[in-house]
């Protein structure tokens, strides 16, 4: 755990580096946030923060299907570190999380003007002790009566309420130029909750 | 476009960390691999034959032919993975695995995300909402791929 906390104290610092609104040489101090490494086994498998991403979020809408599909659109964020600036398109996309976790679809836009498609998908599940049971499945809703409404806006828990984990495998879609790397990198992404104002952090981390 | 002010928060400073735990490792034997053009681009088919699970948190067996990389090979040469198939554990359960990522022709970068649907109830629970991630090595034909599967903390 020393280095985990060692990396999020000099990322931190790489943000701060990176927000400061960098001149090259600056991009590339930043590009050397320091390598997270694998333990247990060879080959080790490493990865590296690329950048982080902030989503904001206002209405919540659930639908009572099957795989009890809930749709919270992004109202719009901001992109910055080392591999990636720019900002979330306002109402670009939405998380349509259903049964299978999260899946959330986003609009981002760098800094050099090109378009960026995100396919943010994952697991949003409750922190839970080594070994320790899943919760049970959620209790069905009650039936609905033909006519009732069926939008619920609801306000999803901030961490510091309910103890969340948040781990992500995002899939980008990034235009020829210079953000083509992201197209043919697997990502794997840390999300936090946040409220006042309800937002969440994504920190993400390329795959080496 | 509508317009959004992103809000001053104390949170941009924030950086979530991430670690990786090896987890198991899967020693596979595929089929030739088949391409076939499309419109979009070329298909793959190559069936996985038979594959031995072992590790620290699984151990187990490829149900032979339980699955292909139904890939895409996109015109730069980087394939989108596709592969899906059962595992038949030491236990005695079943589970469905399906792997996304990239397989890249030009220098070897094979890496995906591996997704499980294991019985709640049952030894391997904790696979249906756990981020895995792992690392490959084919052969040069193709035919043989060791996965090493780490588990996102």
């Amino acid at each position: 755990m020393e280095l985990d906390r060692r990396s999020l104290i000099i990322g931190a610092s790489g943000v701060a580096a990176a927000a400061a609104g960098g001149s090259a040489a600056e991009a590339a101090a930043a590009n050397a946030s320091p390598i997270v490494t694998s333990t247990g086994a060879s080959p080790a498998m490493r990865i590296r923060w690329a950048f982080s991403v902030s989503i904001f979020f206002k209405e919540r809408i659930r639908i009572t299907s099957n795989s009890r599909r809930v749709f919270v659109p992004a109202m719009g964020g901001d992109v910055w570190g080392p591999r990636l600036n720019g900002k979330v398109v306002p109402y670009g996309g939405a998380d349509y999380a259903g049964g299978q976790g999260l899946d959330a679809h986003y609009a981002l836009q760098a800094d050099n003007g090109q378009m960026i498609y995100i396919n943010n998908r994952g697991f949003m599940t409750p922190q839970r002790a080594p070994g320790a049971l899943p919760p049970p499945p959620p209790a069905p809703p009650p039936p609905r009566k033909p006519g009732e409404p069926i939008n619920q806006s609801f306000e999803a828990p901030a961490d510091s309420q309910v103890p969340l984990k948040m781990r992500l495998t995002p899939f980008f879609d990034a235009p020829n130029g210079p953000h083509a790397w992201m197209s043919r990198t697997l990502f794997v992404g840390h999300g936090q909750r946040f409220q006042g104002p309800d937002h969440t952090i994504f920190t993400y981390y390329e795959v080496l | 476009m509508p317009e959004f002010t992103v809000p001053k928060t104390d949170t941009k400073s924030f950086v979530g960390p991430v670690t990786l735990t090896y987890a198991f490792k899967l020693e596979a034997v595929f089929d030739a691999m088949r391409e076939e053009k499309t419109p979009r681009g070329a298909r793959t088919f190559q069936q996985i034959a038979s594959g031995v699970i072992s590790g620290p948190k699984l151990s187990g067996k490829v149900y032979p032919y339980s699955g292909s990389d139904l890939g895409f090979l996109r015109p730069d040469r980087v394939e989108d993975l596709n592969l899906r198939f059962m595992i038949n554990t030491d236990d005695g359960e079943w589970i469905y695995v399906n792997h996304s990522g990239y397989h890249r022709r030009a220098d070897g970068y094979y890496r995906v995300a591996a997704t499980f649907d294991a019985e709640r109830s049952g030894a391997h629970f904790w696979l249906n909402d756990t981020t895995v991630l792992a690392t490959a090595e084919a052969s040069k034909d193709g035919r043989r791929v060791v996965f090493t599967y780490y588990e996102v903390g």
